[in-house]
């Protein structure tokens, strides 16, 4: 992998993705400047932008890695020199994840340098912990999922297209799902204050908790919810009111969520993988 | 050039490809108007408008376009189809005007069975729509045209990288870019015009203020924020791309003011890009 040029370009083109983020706030009206306060949100923002724009760098990078070890025939090599299917598959992965964390970690010096100059204080560290754990453990879930996807379809045009379509429409549908959840808890506040709400905003019982459920589990939500993570974590009850260590279990349990999400995708990976004919 | 013509649209009607894009439109189309139905209580289903269905097919064409074109021709380049064609006898313009053609014509076609398929689906099930039908059919005239200008676009692209796998990268992440740059530029024009409307006829005339307050945007007025190259830039911009014109169907009632803008960009987008991509595709090698 890291002799690939693809790895590089990929790498060059996130570094200066995070360059320009800071550019940005260098350019930002000078009464804000020079004050960490700002930076801190500088900062948070370039960690969202970073997850939302490198689940796509993702699709294409694996897809385009591991799709073209199925061109050049190694992938077969591999399982005819007696290695497992199961241990090709979870190699792939691992570079896969791996690559992924190193261009975060890479990415995450490079935002921190003004911190130098600007000064932590400011930024609530617990905070943008949580977030830097988020983010880490969902770059290993989304890359399982297009491992998954490369793994299984051998044409290299095929899977970048079924990679980057299946990662828009969970995008657009954890939009719509974040929408309807929205609109019911800004109707119910309208109802309990007594103002006008519209009753069919309002969602069922059951169906606010398939909703909510959905919420939690898809990677692609919390993708979006990295941005305001401890409202999300809070379930958007008063946070003040909540212990730290209370929000860090909370964190420790969509980890866990994530983690089964991962196991469950691998191990769908692995059955179909090893039953799949290699040309 | 007819043969090569009734050949290329004989291979397009009888490949997997395009069925597979019909297909996805077909079930895009369904799938927003009976996800409204399921999930909206109301008893009056009459009341609700699903104006905003009938034009997701266009905003989704960039991403559909990139997809069809880049299958479509770039696998040419990869089966070595396109040396027997010029082996043939065929230009290398001819060949360019070819794919291209073919390619337009499909999207077309998918394009509008995407509108009939929701219009059909809207119309029963609710029944609310804010535009009258005649309205609608020149939108997706308009639409058309910008379906041509995406087309071109991605087919300058593939035919300039010549390989199916890094052309369908490269188009989808063009898409995927224009659509983003689409959103934010359209967000910043509102904000620009709110500013506008705030300040109040000081800064401008009277009659751009008619205007203004008409169509909720006025043209080549400076505000305090967004000014001179940059404001011309984001309302060419503004007009020109597929998705932001899609975008802005769906919010008005009437035509977009601008529309015959709209109309000029995308005829003038199909003739610079088929121009660059047929006088590229000529100088370069083919192995």
């Amino acid at each position: 992998m890291f002799r690939s040029k693809l790895f590089w370009i990929f790498m060059i083109l996130s570094v200066v993705f995070c360059v320009y983020n800071i550019y940005d706030d260098a350019n930002m009206p000078a009464e804000f400047r020079q004050s960490g306060q700002i930076y801190g949100y500088v900062f948070e923002a370039a960690l969202y932008f970073y997850i939302l724009v490198y689940i796509f760098a993702a699709a294409v990078l694996d897809s385009l890695f591991i799709s073209r070890e199925h061109a050049d025939g190694t992938i077969r090599n591999k399982v005819i020199s007696g290695h497992p299917r199961a241990s090709v598959y979870m190699t792939e992965l691992i570079v896969c994840s791996v690559t992924g964390l190193i261009m975060f970690i890479v990415n995450l010096a490079i935002i921190s340098l003004p911190f130098l100059k600007f000064g932590i204080h400011g930024m609530d560290g617990w905070v943008t912990m949580r977030r830097i754990i988020l983010i880490a453990v969902l770059i290993i879930v989304i890359n399982a999922m297009f491992v998954l996807f490369s793994m299984l379809i051998p044409s290299r045009a095929s899977s970048v297209v079924w990679s980057i379509v299946f990662i828009i429409i969970m995008l657009v549908s954890s939009g719509l799902i974040q929408d309807k959840l929205d609109n019911d808890s800004h109707s119910r506040i309208l109802r309990e204050s007594g103002e006008y709400y519209e009753h069919s905003k309002i969602l069922g019982d059951t169906e606010r908790k398939v909703y909510k459920a959905l919420n939690y589990i898809l990677p692609t939500n919390q993708v979006i919810h990295t941005y305001d993570i401890d409202d999300f974590l809070a379930d958007y009850k008063d946070i003040s009111e909540i212990p730290q260590k209370k929000l860090n279990i909370y964190l420790a349990g969509l980890c866990l969520l994530d983690a089964v999400t991962f196991v469950l995708v691998t191990a769908a990976g692995i059955t179909i993988f090893r039953k799949k004919d290699l040309k | 050039m007819i043969k090569l013509l009734r050949a290329e649209f004989a291979r397009c009607f009888t490949g997997k490809l395009f069925w597979l894009v019909v297909l996805f439109n077909v079930v895009l189309a369904l799938s927003f108007n009976v996800l409204t139905y399921a999930t909206t209580k109301s008893e009056d289903f009459s009341k609700i408008f699903t104006d905003k269905t009938l034009y997701i097919g266009l905003i989704s064409m960039g991403l559909t376009a990139a997809v069809f074109v880049s299958f479509h021709a770039g696998s040419e380049f990869d089966e070595g189809t396109i040396r027997n064609k010029l082996i043939a006898g065929n230009t290398k313009t001819g060949i360019y005007l070819c794919d291209l053609a073919v390619c337009s014509a499909a999207l077309i076609i998918i394009q509008y069975l995407y509108f009939f398929i929701a219009y059909a689906f809207s119309y029963i099930l609710f029944g609310a729509l804010h535009h009258s039908f005649s309205v609608m059919m020149q939108l997706q005239l308009i639409g058309a045209l910008g379906t041509i200008a995406v087309t071109a676009f991605m087919l300058m692209i593939t035919m300039i990288v010549r390989s199916r796998t890094i052309a369908v990268t490269v188009c989808m992440i063009a898409s995927i870019v224009f659509f983003i740059a689409c959103i934010a530029i359209i967000n910043e024009l509102e904000e620009h015009s709110m500013e506008l409307l705030d300040a109040g006829p000081e800064i401008i005339s009277a009659e751009k203020y008619a205007v203004l307050d008409k169509y909720s945007y006025v043209y080549g007025v400076d505000s305090e924020n967004l000014f001179g190259t940059e404001l011309a830039v984001k309302e060419f911009f503004y007009d020109s791309l597929l998705q932001s014109q899609a975008l802005r169907f769906s919010d008005e009632r009437s035509l977009p003011y601008h529309w015959e803008f709209m109309v000029i960009y995308n005829i003038a987008i199909t003739l610079v890009t088929t121009l660059i991509g047929a006088v590229t595709f000529r100088r370069l090698d083919l192995k």
